[in-house]
Order: C-alpha cells, then structure tokens, then sequence
C-alpha cells in the first residue's frame, strides 16, 4: 500500500468477501456474483489511480452495483444476450457445497431476488453493504428520499415474502 | 383483560404520552449546550471517571415482583481512582486495576486490560441524545436507547452535561417501565481542579495470584461460542482461581458474564429463586442490587449467568447460550422469533 | 371508543419508520416518529419493517467456490495484460504414504490403557456450588473494565452478601 491507497491484490484479499457478498445478494447466483466481482476488481485495478482514501468499502460497493447496473442494462438492450450459447446453461447448475446455505438464508436470498430491481439495489447496498442513504443516492443517481421511499417498500415486500414462507 | 378495556386503557396511555410529550416540547429541540452525537456523549461518560474528580452518593435501585429497593453508598474518583463503599463493603479501581475490601481484608479483583473492545453501541440500538433532567443539581444530557424492533426505549444513560460523568443509568423492561437504576443522589467536586491520586492500603495488600487471568482457550468440557444470537459478541475468556471460567459478552451497551463449572448444580445450597426456563433445565433466577442472576446446569456443566440486563431478556439470552449448539436450528428460530414474535404468533 | 392516533391529521409517512432504524431522520423527523410510536398500529409496522432489515442484515455472508479468487487474479491480470510467471501455483506433490505398524499398535494399546485408566480413576461429576454473590461482584469488577467505573462498581458496595 502506497500513501494509504491499497493495491488490488489487497482489496481482493481484505474485502473480497465483501465484494462477492454484495455481488450475490444483488444477482442471486453464484455464477453471476463471480462474474459481478471479477468484472468489479478489473474495474477496482483502473480506477485505483483515481481512488481518493476515504470509504473503500462504499467506493467497493459503488462499483459492484455499477457493475451489476450495467449488466441489467445491457440485458435490456440486447434481451437476446441473456440467452446463452451452451443450452445446458439454460437450467440453473446444482448448488456446489460452497453454495448451499442453512434454511431461511436461502429463503432470505429467495426473496431478494424476488423484488423488483429498483427496491432490491438499495436494499442491498442499505443491508448489505452497509451504505448511508446519500451514498445510495449518489451511486444511483436519485435524491435520498427516493432512496429512502424505495428502501421502505422494498423491506415491506421483503417481510411479507419472509413471513408467508415462515407462516 | 376484554377488547373495549383494552381500547380504553390504550387510549388513556396514549392520551396521557401525547400530552406529556405536548408538555415537554422543549425536549424535543436541542437546545445550544446540549450534545448532539450519543455515541460521543456514551464514550465520554464511559471514560470521564479517569478525567474528572469528583465526591458523592450513589443509590442502586432494583425492582424485585414489582417492589423497589434501593441503597445507597459514597463513591469518589481522585486522580483517576475511583473508590466505592465503606467499611468491609470497598471496591477500588485505577487503570484496570480493581481491588475489593471484604471482612479478609483487600483483595486484588482484576488486573487485566478487556482485550478486545465491544460492538459499538449503536450496532444493536437505536441511540437518541436530547437534553435530560436535573441530576443532584446538575444538567444532564440523556441518551436514550430503543429496541429497533420494537421502538421501545430500554436503557437511559444521564450524563452531566459539563464534564460527561455518568450521574445515572436506568434500565427499562420491554414494556419500557424501569427495573433497575444506578445513579448519583448528591455529588460534590465536579469539574473542579484535580488532585493526587491516593495510596491506599489496596495496592499493598493485593494478593495478585488469585485475580481471574485472561485465557485464549477454554476446556473443552465448558463452551465458549463466539456469538450468542445475533446480539451478544464474545469479548473476553478468563479463568478464575477456583477454575470457574468467566466469558464475557456485550451487544455494545449490556455486559453479560457468564461463569461455568464442570459439575452438576448442587441445588440444595441455592437460595430460594424464581423459576425459569432455559431450553428444558429447570433454571433458578435471582434480582439482586448487583444484576440479574440465572443458574442452571447442563451437560455436566453449571452455568451461572449475570448481567443488569431485565430478567426477560438474561432469561433469552441464558437460553440463546444453550441454544447455539444448534447452529441453524437456532438461527432459524431466533430469526422466525423476531418476524413472528411482535404479532404474537410464537 | 376509537384509540388516540397521534397521527392522525397529518398523514404519517411510513418511509421515515425505515429511515428511523437506519439513523437517516432528522432530529425533527426522529421525534416525530418516537411520538407516532405510541400508536399500536404504527409500532406494528416498524416492527414489521424492522424484522426484515434484520433478516437480511443477520443473514451469513456468501461464500465463493473454492479456487475462486485464484481465478479472479489470473482473470484480472489477464484483462490489463500482465503475466507474472512467479505467481503460478507449485505442483502439488503427494506426500508418500507412511506406515509404521509398530507406532500404530503401540499407539492403539496406549489408548485402550487409557480408557481403562479413565474408567477405574475418574471420578464422577463434582457437585457445583456456585457461590452467586462472588459471582455477581465478579461480574460488576469485569463490567467496570469496559463501563463507567462508578455505577458499575458501586453495587459491589451495596450487595451485602447475596440477597436475591
């Protein structure tokens, strides 16, 4: 690390878990989160330059949503993208260990990836990421009551989609 | 009690918060000298003993089967040392020093750093800071502490607004009524100059080898786990001279100690307590002035649990404890607990 | 009868019950929703919101595949072009299989004295006394360490003997 600006590799090391974190809760599969942190540390390795010490962890947030943002949008540009040339890929791989977790962390993840993406990014980064509502807003390009209107009715959805499951 | 009582009782309650909140407007706008940061005004207090000099009486105050009682004792802080009690009844602290007076005379009662710091206050709590009242003639700020999921305040922290000493702390039930209170009646000295700490005979007499000694691992035959629920964070691991193991955890603002033995409860020798339930063993619990009390044994080991935490919740968190071995299970209820609980469901 | 709503009037916005549990209100905004609190109905619904936020906040982090950040290094170096030889993984060697019968017998024979020991010398459970007021003042020492000294220490003061 040089004048408090770490490497790559050090963000890689010390807020990997964070990135991959992020990355899942936001796309709800394994294969996509990597692919989400893989494109997030590429892009972590230009910007670093450009990095001013301060939050890593919301600058590292910002970026994963970016990332994931980006994808969204290309998706809808070119639906045909989505579709994938190895027909296997069509159906969901089998959980490998790594990706089973215990009972209502799934169902948790379940319901996320229910919500409409404009409710579910700022839980995301509100919950997971641990983001204020103005570097939400920031990252998002919409004023902070947005943020926090969203936010609202995402964990509305959320606790009735939990609580019919836990019913 | 029937639905229209309820309606009726609800009402007045309501009636009479709107109007005492009406009444007290002016609390709701802080005033120019009042702190505005509660973890700020939570670190000062924790930490103005070792700043400030000061002379009083503090009354510890506890709520057993809906009955107060209180004492009361001299407590001093003189250079940084901080004295309590009188006569054979003596606690002394400097540093991380502790030393206790008892009929044996001093005894040295700790002598080791918290080795790792605990959540911070506001990662399990919802912190409010707004001007308090007068404590023993002095101007307070008080930080309020609410259950997020339920917006009950649970824990007030009076601070003195000019040097941050800690004049009273008021643990509220769930249903926000107070259980227990430490806090000063009369103090003397406060923000004045500074003076020598004193030599006392506690230093000279300490017997240093009976004091609990910090420890990175635990026998195996007693448990330590790492959390418990989603709350309480291990702080610390000591054993004690006996061979008691004593775990300390916190969620920030509560401290809970939890001792273990191997053995089996000799129950016999308990004073007669209250029942309660933790996970199946027929547990005995106890308010006494110095904090809730539950002990049960399981598996070969007794189990001894303490904090000023309200029964209700030591009683959650004793059975959180046991609970844990069942990771997901555990998990899974704690968390369909908390989405279904409010509603009555469970 | 029809409950107090101290809302009622002023049409409450719900989004600040999320804002309040996130430390996002204005103090203005923050005694309003304390003083809406007192309506059940309201109550219920932070307790709602509040639930899900705790799900999500207390669910356990994700963990990638093994031999995932592998990959990621050699993928995002491979994306700016950069090769670094050094970083390439040493072969794994498989250690050979050692057997040492004599060790095992003698380890085996070891043990089984053991259990004969254990059963013929351990004695039962011990009977625990726990002596609760040294245990309440324990407490009350270790909670000054990280509390304010005075109120914690002051009930070791007070509690003259154990009185439940």
């Amino acid at each position: 690390m040089t004048d408090g600006v770490p490497t790559w590799e050090e963000i890689a090391r010390d807020h990997g878990r964070f990135l991959y974190a992020v990355a899942y809760r936001l796309s709800g599969n394994d294969d996509e989160a990597q692919d989400l942190v893989q494109e997030s540390l590429i892009r972590v390795r230009r910007g670093l330059e450009r990095y001013e010490p301060g939050s890593l962890e919301g600058w590292l947030a910002r970026i994963v949503t970016n990332v994931f943002l980006d994808e969204m949008r290309r998706r809808k540009r070119r639906p045909t993208d989505a579709l994938p040339d190895d027909p296997e890929r069509v159906l969901p791989a089998a959980p490998a260990a790594d990706e089973v977790y215990v009972g209502l962390s799934d169902d948790i993840q379940a319901a996320l990836s229910a919500l409409p993406e404009e409710f579910r990014v700022p839980v995301v980064m509100c919950d997971v990421a641990d983001q204020s509502y103005e570097q939400i807003a920031e990252a998002l390009g919409v004023p902070v009551g947005t943020v926090r209107s969203r936010l609202h009715r995402g964990r509305k959805l959320l606790r009735e989609m939990l609580s019919e499951h836990a019913a | 009690m029937s639905t229209p009582a309820r309606f009726a009782r609800a009402a007045v309650v309501t009636v009479v918060a709107a109007g005492a909140l009406v009444g007290s407007a002016a609390w709701l706008v802080p005033d120019a000298g009042a702190a505005t940061d509660p973890v700020t005004v939570l670190e000062r207090a924790r930490t103005a003993t070792v700043r400030e000099d000061f002379s009083g009486t503090v009354e510890v105050s506890w709520k057993v089967d809906g009955r107060w009682h209180a004492e009361r004792t001299p407590v001093s802080a003189t250079g940084g040392t901080v004295q309590v009690g009188a006569g054979t009844r003596q606690a002394e602290g400097r540093g991380h020093d502790r030393w206790v007076a008892g009929v044996s005379g001093w005894r040295a009662g700790w002598d080791e750093a918290a080795d790792a710091p605990a959540p911070a206050p506001d990662r399990h709590w919802k912190l409010s800071v707004r001007p308090g009242p007068q404590i023993a003639g002095r101007a307070t700020d008080v930080v309020t502490a609410r259950d997020r999921a339920t917006g009950k305040p649970r824990l007030k922290e009076f601070t003195d607004r000019t040097t941050g000493v800690l004049m009273r702390r008021t643990v509220l039930g769930p249903d926000g009524r107070p259980v227990r209170r430490v806090g000063f009646v009369e103090v003397s000295k406060l923000g004045g100059s500074r003076s020598t700490p004193p030599t006392t005979p506690a230093r000279r007499a300490a017997d240093a080898a009976r004091t609990p000694a910090a420890v990175r691992s635990v026998p195996d035959s007693v448990d330590a786990p790492g959390a418990v629920g989603d709350r309480y964070r291990l702080v610390s691991r000591y054993r004690r001279a006996d061979g008691t193991v004593q775990l300390y955890y916190s969620d920030g603002l509560f401290g809970v100690s939890v001792f273990e033995r191997e053995g089996t409860l000799d129950r016999a020798s308990l004073t007669r307590g209250d029942p309660v339930d933790v996970s199946g063993a027929d547990a005995v619990g106890y308010e006494t002035a110095g904090g809730t009390v539950v002990v049960w044994d399981h598996d070969g080991v007794v189990r001894t649990v303490v904090s000023d935490l309200p029964a209700a919740d030591l009683a959650d968190f004793a059975r959180g404890f046991d609970d844990r071995h069942d990771a997901a299970g555990g998990w899974l209820r704690a968390v369909g607990d908390y989405l279904l609980g409010p509603f009555g469901w469970r | 009868m029809t409950a107090f709503d101290p809302t009622a009037g002023a049409p409450f916005d719900d989004s600040l019950l999320s804002a309040w549990l996130d430390d996002e209100c204005t103090p203005a905004e923050a005694a309003a929703v304390e003083a809406a609190l007192a309506s059940p109905d309201v109550a219920a619904r932070l307790a709602e919101v509040a639930s899900a936020r705790t799900a999500v906040r207390s669910a356990p982090w994700p963990e990638p595949p093994a031999g995932f950040w592998d990959r990621v290094h050699a993928a995002v170096d491979a994306a700016d072009g950069v090769t670094d030889s050094v970083a390439a993984p040493a072969p794994v060697v498989a250690l050979p299989v050692r057997r040492r019968p004599t060790r095992w017998v003698a380890a085996l024979g070891a043990a089984a004295a053991a259990v004969v020991a254990a059963v013929v010398l351990v004695p039962g459970p011990a009977t625990v006394r726990p002596a609760v007021g040294t245990l309440v003042d324990a407490h009350a020492l270790r909670s000054s360490i990280q509390g304010d000294a005075a109120s914690t220490l002051a009930p070791i003061a007070v509690s003259a003997g154990f009185r439940p």
